[in-house]
């Protein structure tokens, strides 16, 4: 299973880069989320991908695998931040697109002069 | 009460900015509320400070969640002496941003500067590397905010490049730590610095200190990764740029002192020469960068470049000595670069602009302004008695000391870039204190009394001044912080570890 999840995250991670090099600022932001995806599903695949894993052992019950509960927990913590993140930069490439009339990187670099 | 003095730095002003968004737009509460609010901190900080000297580290487990399955927070002498200097910094800014900003903006101001404090003193006190990468997000988050205010086109081109920039770095910083929990199986920072010499797989830990460095050399703004920076810090109001140039590049040289010692330690044969290196090309380039300016406020920015070389450099020389060096210089540049942002906002509140080639004889006009100008000035550039020279002293002491060829070579670049940072506030003070007032060309002039915007400058810069005249004291406590976080024995004891391998 880690090999497709690996997979999934060189693309994303590429993908976002790639969309990060990119002149329209709408682009530049749909790739800053794709990386940070890639960033979550590199913090799922190091906690191990154990398929049927209880994450909670209860006492008496000898389990013969566990899954790391924390992992959720922390990339649920990361998801939530992205969240937040990504309103602002919405918000952020709204308001220049008023101000400045385009949604290429170059032109707000000309601004300068 | 220790639990209440651990917490505090980062719920009392977390408390007052959600107070101020209750009661939005209504400055003059605001004011009043944001300077109790950083007052208080500054007071238990200090506070907390002279016990943390008194008794060794203290350390406070959130929800009495014990050791390493609980988050902890932990005051040692180094993270105590950084919330006591940011909450002054954070006084100082406050002030002259009721001195010099429109009403409008500083509806704006107050709520997230209090965040943004609340963010940076979590970042200072957590002992968990999960939550040291949330405080971060909510320092960025705030600062975001902070940067956006106004909307000017010029103001959005800064914002939007620093905003790109600190969410790339924030995903790296991400990512490392996911690796090292995925090797270590912990976040607690004590409980990480007792496992990582053990581990199965030495090379991640090297990856995972590639990551790291990168992620905090963006936010420390360390060559070659400083180019955000400049632009970002000249075009927020001049009230914000205070704390912005006085603390939020360091919170990233904290946070790698932190992890370089604590964690990354034993790896320093890997780290030395390449921290070297960027610290070297930092404190250089910073300085020259400087140089070309010709706007106030930018060229102050490109020293915080050359200056956070400084710091990176006792942190890289990794011995008691210069990680103690290090900690000295970085408190008193806190304060000095905080009065030189000052005085840079009271000049352009003043007379409207900060182009150097538009000021001039200021000196004739304002005397005080000038004389509190130079102070700062005098000890950035490392001139005794002033406080600055303490700093690179001790420096150049560790450097040489080590009688490596990295040590004098290191010492060398710092001692010449020290020359170019006396040069470069000499052209400050030439264009925009010393000789003829220059014709504005048809600028707006907004003449005033220099008097009120010289209490925020008089409270950092006399405590620059303290700091110059009560080195020895302070070189002591420096010392006694950089043993701690040298010897990681005293602040793993202190977070006392449920389950101890």
């Amino acid at each position: 299973m880690e090999i497709p999840i690996s997979i999934a995250i060189g693309v994303l991670a590429g993908g976002g880069l790639f969309l990060l090099l990119q002149r329209s600022i709408i682009k530049v932001v749909i790739g800053l989320l794709l990386m940070s995806h890639a960033a979550n599903l590199t913090i799922f695949t190091v906690g191990r991908l154990r398929k049927g894993a209880v994450p909670v052992i209860e006492e008496g019950v000898q389990a013969q695998s566990f899954a790391d509960p924390l992992i959720q927990a922390l990339i649920l913590t990361a998801i939530v931040i992205g969240f937040g993140l990504a309103a602002f930069l919405l918000i952020l490439t709204f308001q220049t697109h008023r101000e400045v009339g385009s949604d290429d990187l170059d032109d707000l670099r000309n601004l300068r002069g | 009460m220790t639990d209440f003095l651990l917490v505090a730095p980062i719920l009392v002003p977390l408390t007052g900015g959600v107070l101020l968004v209750a009661v939005w737009g209504r400055v003059r509460i605001a004011r009043v509320v944001s300077l109790l609010t950083a007052s208080a901190v500054a007071g238990l900080a200090f506070y907390t400070l002279f016990m943390v000297r008194d008794d060794g580290i203290l350390a406070s487990s959130l929800g009495d969640w014990p050791g390493p399955f609980g988050i902890v927070l932990v005051a040692d002498l180094f993270s105590t002496m950084m919330v006591s200097a940011t909450a002054l910094v954070a006084i100082a800014s406050l002030g002259l941003t009721m001195l010099a900003q429109e009403r409008w903006q500083e509806r704006y101001i107050y709520p997230f500067m209090l965040l943004l404090l609340a963010g940076v003193n979590g970042v200072f006190m957590t002992g968990d590397i999960f939550n040291l990468f949330v405080f971060f997000e909510v320092t960025l988050l705030a600062s975001y905010a902070l940067m956006a205010i106004g909307g000017r086109k010029l103001q959005m081109e800064a914002a939007f490049k620093y905003v790109v920039i600190n969410v790339v770095a924030s995903t790296f910083l991400l990512i490392g730590i996911g690796l090292l929990y995925g090797e270590l199986g912990t976040l607690n920072m004590a409980h990480l610095s007792i496992r990582v010499a053990s581990a199965e797989d030495q090379s991640i830990i090297t990856a995972v200190a590639v990551l790291l460095l990168v992620a905090f050399g963006i936010k420390a703004a360390l060559i070659p990764l400083h180019f955000w920076l400049p632009g970002a810090y000249s075009h927020i109001p001049s009230g914000v740029a205070v704390f912005f140039g006085g603390v939020l590049t360091v919170v990233g040289v904290y946070s790698m002192v932190r992890v370089f010692t604590l964690v990354l330690g034993h790896d320093q044969a890997f780290f030395q020469p390449i921290l070297l290196t960027m610290a070297g090309l930092s404190m250089w380039f910073g300085a020259l960068g400087a140089i070309a300016q010709r706007d106030f406020r930018t060229l102050l920015s490109w020293d915080i470049i050359s200056q956070v070389g400084y710091m990176i450099m006792g942190l890289a020389l990794f011995t008691v000595a210069s990680v103690s060096a290090a900690i000295f210089f970085i408190l008193q540049y806190m304060l000095v670069k905080a009065a030189l942002f000052l005085t840079a906002g009271s000049v352009e509140r003043l007379k409207g602009t900060g182009d150097l080639y538009r000021l001039g004889g200021l000196a004739r006009v304002y005397p005080l302004l000038a004389a509190s100008f130079l102070i700062p000035a005098l000890s950035l550039a490392g001139v005794p008695p002033f406080s600055g020279f303490w700093g690179k002293l001790a420096l150049l002491q560790a450097s040489f000391d080590l009688a490596t060829v990295g040590g004098y070579a290191i010492g060398a670049v710092a001692l010449a870039a020290s020359l170019m940072t006396l040069f470069v506030m000499f052209k400050v003070w030439q264009w925009v204190f010393w000789g003829e007032a220059r014709e504005d060309t048809g600028h707006s002039h907004r003449q005033g009394s220099e008097y009120p915007l010289l209490v925020p400058i008089a409270l950092v810069g006399l405590v620059t001044v303290v700091l110059a005249f009560a080195a020895g004291g302070l070189h002591d406590i420096t010392t006694e912080a950089a043993r701690q976080l040298m010897d990681p024995t005293e602040y793993i004891d202190a977070v006392n570890l449920a389950l101890l391998e």
